[in-house]
């Protein structure tokens, strides 16, 4: 939590990559337009998956080969989105040298598909992988490949691109699951505002619907079942939600300090608060009654001046789980009271899935384009509003004069997240 | 004046040991493999990743720490031998079940979490001879059969949970990856907390698994690991690691907060710089001068406790680094009793420093290699520079200081 009075930090730039758009207006186009990115995957054999379905990203619509590696496809889409937030931003090339550089991602690990090639490749020359040790003609049976490196390195995509943007200081990788990309932001605004950097170009992505991925995600029953119809299994707050739909994308933020001088550039927004709590309730479950969620948010708007009542939409977290969605609306009930039912409530996973490392970003990007455009994107696929859940959920896209949006990320492991985005620095 | 930021705990488990004793000893033990492979302490030996040289984990009793046994059945390995150092920091800096608890934020750097060698060496041999389809099927199934549980031991920041909901920590908390970086950037965020005042105490770690047989296996194939015969670091021509596992945490906090509590300052840190220089462009050894030069003092001998990846390639540059600086520094690479342990190398440096500052005395040198690394020295010192040189990229120093 951040006890000193909160400087207000310009985005200045913003870049997304989504199941439903390849830069930020396209993707905020086709989500006033209700557009699902969910679909069937076709990417690899899903013969005996309970789900099958992910808001993908195949590698092609990248411009990459249909084989790249889940790697290769993190690494462009964060060049992507590097780019298009970098030339929004107008930053010269000594602000890049000189920021501080955020990503976050998932853990990176060799996926069987490349495994078994690599397997395949070495047994033909007689060689067997065994637990309890490794057949020494392994080495002895090729040429060392060093490029295999990268693909099992935590480091090497935000290295890669730290090196390939000319930035000067070492990236700072985060990972605190569902809510890493809220808290790469945070990280760049702690920063900020200890006065260690004066600009931070954030980004945080996810290609996660591997055979991996989405097994381990079932195991723990968190997932959407509803594979007949793709577009219409995420369904936050809706009374038939049945787990939550992976999703993969990339989102890019250059946040800017106001207070040396004053930015004569187009500014997307800003930002003004993060909160932050943690959940020892249980692993993976939020504590029933919601509090941390609710003192996640009420931490957001310290040192902010604001207050509840200056609250104009909520950006929720809502991944479309039974729990998540109750116990969140619990949260923002707790905490807002009698403003609770009238502040407009959205959730983007509806349309793009749960972009895991990725949400928080997507979504705080999604929340300054909403401020931008004066427009709140839908939650599509909401037919019957769950009877517990006393919220003004937006299921249409809705036009009102805002000025203030709070995005909440709530990861597993009891990390939530809170940031506060304003249209203007003086509210 | 700014606050000083100082070091109040500090916990290590690996190879070295799982105690503040056990460690000393083995760091003083000068234990090498012999001809059969294994070090008569078992710091070093070839069997388990055969013909790769490692360093195992050592025994230790995980109850010592973590009480519950329902918390260690859902706990994965690294994450217990991870909480069991987190543990050792927290009880020496006078804060298990202290009401400063609530104060403590957590700043961890960790692994990818726990791979699955038995399903992974069944997928291996299950999988042979079908075609592609059969085996994306093959894959599938043993998958899906996995326990639900298994995944929680997978997830990086599933680790800050347990150190959270363990010892009740309920300061913010963020987890960090990145191998080596992982690390330095995580003391590296501490510091800069504590020093701004923006944080009181900061609890920081990091664990690491090397021994995992999907990163030993990739690490082979990559040619990055060391086989045929064990050497020091300042030894080995080749460009290979010898991987290990293990944990570090650090109490960092300012002298302030020390004071006010009654708490045992251990070590002051003045100093931390961290840095990932593109290593094709760059001249890493120039670098590496750059960052020692402002940390070197002219009024008292310093020594520097290396703590890198211990790739030979770049330990020859460590070295020309070392040998033309100013100073006549007592060089000592703690990587030869810990072997490569990425995310918790940096700090396991600084928590080693620490403990020889309190103990008066450097440790031991692993094998001379020369008239000026790894030479005995038996007097008292004051400060230690902790220098870091990652596998991949990045590059960390520290100044630990006894005042």
């Amino acid at each position: 939590m951040n006890n000193m009075k909160n400087e207000p930090l310009a985005v200045t730039g913003i870049g997304l990559f989504t199941s439903v758009g390849k830069d930020k207006q396209s993707t905020f186009n086709s989500m006033l337009n209700g557009t699902s990115g969910v679909r069937k995957i076709e990417r690899y054999n899903t013969h005996g998956m309970r789900t099958f379905i992910a808001a993908y990203i195949p590698a092609e619509e990248a411009g990459l080969a249909q084989n790249a590696s889940q790697v290769d496809l993190m690494y462009k889409m964060s060049e992507t989105v590097m780019t298009e937030a970098i030339a929004q931003s107008g930053i010269s090339e000594q602000d890049i040298a000189d920021a501080l550089f955020v990503y976050a991602a998932p853990p990176i690990e060799p996926h069987w598909e490349s495994r078994l090639k690599q397997h395949d490749r070495h047994r033909g020359l007689g060689v067997r992988w065994t637990l309890g040790g490794i057949n020494e003609d392994i080495v002895k049976s090729g040429q060392p490949d060093a490029s295999l490196l990268p693909h099992c390195l935590n480091s090497s995509n935000a290295v890669l691109l730290q090196h390939d943007f000319n930035i000067k200081r070492p990236p700072v990788v985060v990972n605190t699951a569902c809510a890493s990309g809220a808290s790469a932001i945070q990280i760049a605004v702690d920063t900020i505002q200890m006065g260690y950097a004066k600009k931070a170009i954030v980004v945080a992505v996810d290609a996660s619907a591997t055979q991996e991925g989405l097994t381990r995600f079932s195991l723990l029953s968190a997932m959407s079942r509803k594979n007949e119809i793709p577009e219409l299994a995420s369904r936050p707050f809706d009374v038939d939600r049945d787990g939550f739909v992976m999703g993969e994308g990339a989102a890019a933020l250059v946040i800017e300090s106001t207070q040396e001088s004053a930015i004569d550039r187009d500014v997307s927004g800003y930002i003004l608060g993060c909160g932050d709590s943690t959940d020892i309730y249980h692993p993976t479950r939020s504590s029933p009654d919601g509090g941390p969620i609710s003192d996640c948010m009420a931490k957001a708007l310290i040192g902010t001046g604001l207050e509840i009542g200056d609250i104009d939409c909520i950006n929720a977290h809502g991944t479309s789980t039974p729990e998540n969605d109750e116990v969140e609306s619990l949260g923002i009930t707790k905490l807002f009271n009698e403003y609770a039912d009238k502040i407009p409530v959205t959730a983007n996973k509806s349309m793009l899935g749960h972009t895991l490392s990725a949400a928080g970003a997507i979504e705080v990007c999604i929340s300054l384009l909403t401020l931008e455009h004066q427009v709140i994107p839908p939650t599509i696929n909401l037919e019957n509003q769950d009877p517990s859940i006393h919220l003004d959920i937006v299921s249409e896209p809705r036009e009102m004069k805002m000025n203030t949006v709070l995005s909440n990320s709530l990861g597993f492991g009891g990390q939530n997240v809170s940031i506060l985005l304003a249209k203007t620095k003086e509210i | 004046m700014k606050d000083r930021v100082v070091i109040t705990g500090y916990g290590v488990i690996g190879s070295i040991g799982s105690s503040h004793d056990s460690i000393w000893a083995s760091i003083n033990s000068n234990d090498q493999p012999g001809d059969s492979g294994k070090s008569s302490l078992g710091l070093i030996e070839n069997t388990t990743h055969s013909p790769y040289f490692s360093h195992p984990l050592c025994d230790f009793d995980p109850r010592e720490y973590i009480d519950k046994k329902i918390n260690l059945r859902a706990m994965g390995k690294s994450q217990v031998y991870g909480a069991h150092a987190a543990g050792m920091a927290l009880s020496q800096a006078n804060l298990l079940d202290s009401h400063y608890l609530d104060q403590v934020s957590l700043i961890l750097a960790s692994t990818g979490g726990d791979g699955n060698d038995a399903l992974d060496a069944k997928i291996y041999t299950s999988t042979e001879n079908k075609d592609k389809a059969t085996q994306q099927a093959i894959v599938n199934e043993a998958l899906t059969k996995q326990k639900p549980t298994t995944f929680l031991t997978q997830l990086p920041n599933m680790f800050a949970y347990w150190v959270a909901h363990i010892f009740g920590v309920g300061g913010s908390s963020v987890t960090l990856m990145g191998e080596e970086l992982a690390g330095m950037n995580a003391f590296e965020r501490s510091f800069m907390a504590v020093r701004s005042g923006q944080k009181r105490i900061a609890l920081v770690g990091g664990i690491s698994d090397g021994l995992a047989l999907y990163k030993v296996t990739q690490l082979a194939l990559a040619g990055r690991l060391i086989d045929d015969q064990f050497r020091s670091v300042w030894d080995r021509r080749e460009s290979g690691i010898c991987p290990g596992a293990g944990a570090a945490f650090l109490v960092v906090e300012s002298e302030s907060s020390a004071k006010e509590r009654g708490a045992t300052i251990r070590a002051y840190v003045d100093d931390v710089n961290v840095t990932a220089i593109n290593r094709q462009r760059e001249d890493l050894c120039a670098h590496l001068g750059s960052m020692l030069d402002p940390l070197l003092s002219r009024d008292n001998q310093q020594a520097l406790c290396s703590i890198g990846c211990g790739a030979g390639d770049l330990a020859q540059l460590e070295m020309e680094a070392y040998k033309a600086s100013p100073a006549s520094l007592i060089v000592r690479s703690l990587t030869n009793y810990t072997g490569a342990i990425f995310e918790s190398a940096f700090l396991s440096g600084i928590a080693v420093s620490a403990l020889c500052l309190e103990r008066e005395k450097l440790f031991s040198p692993f094998a001379r290699t020369d008239d000026f690394f790894e030479r005995p020295y038996e007097e008292e010192l004051n400060e230690i520079i902790v220098s870091c040189v990652g596998l991949f990229s990045g590059e960390g120093f520290a100044a630990v200081k006894r005042q």
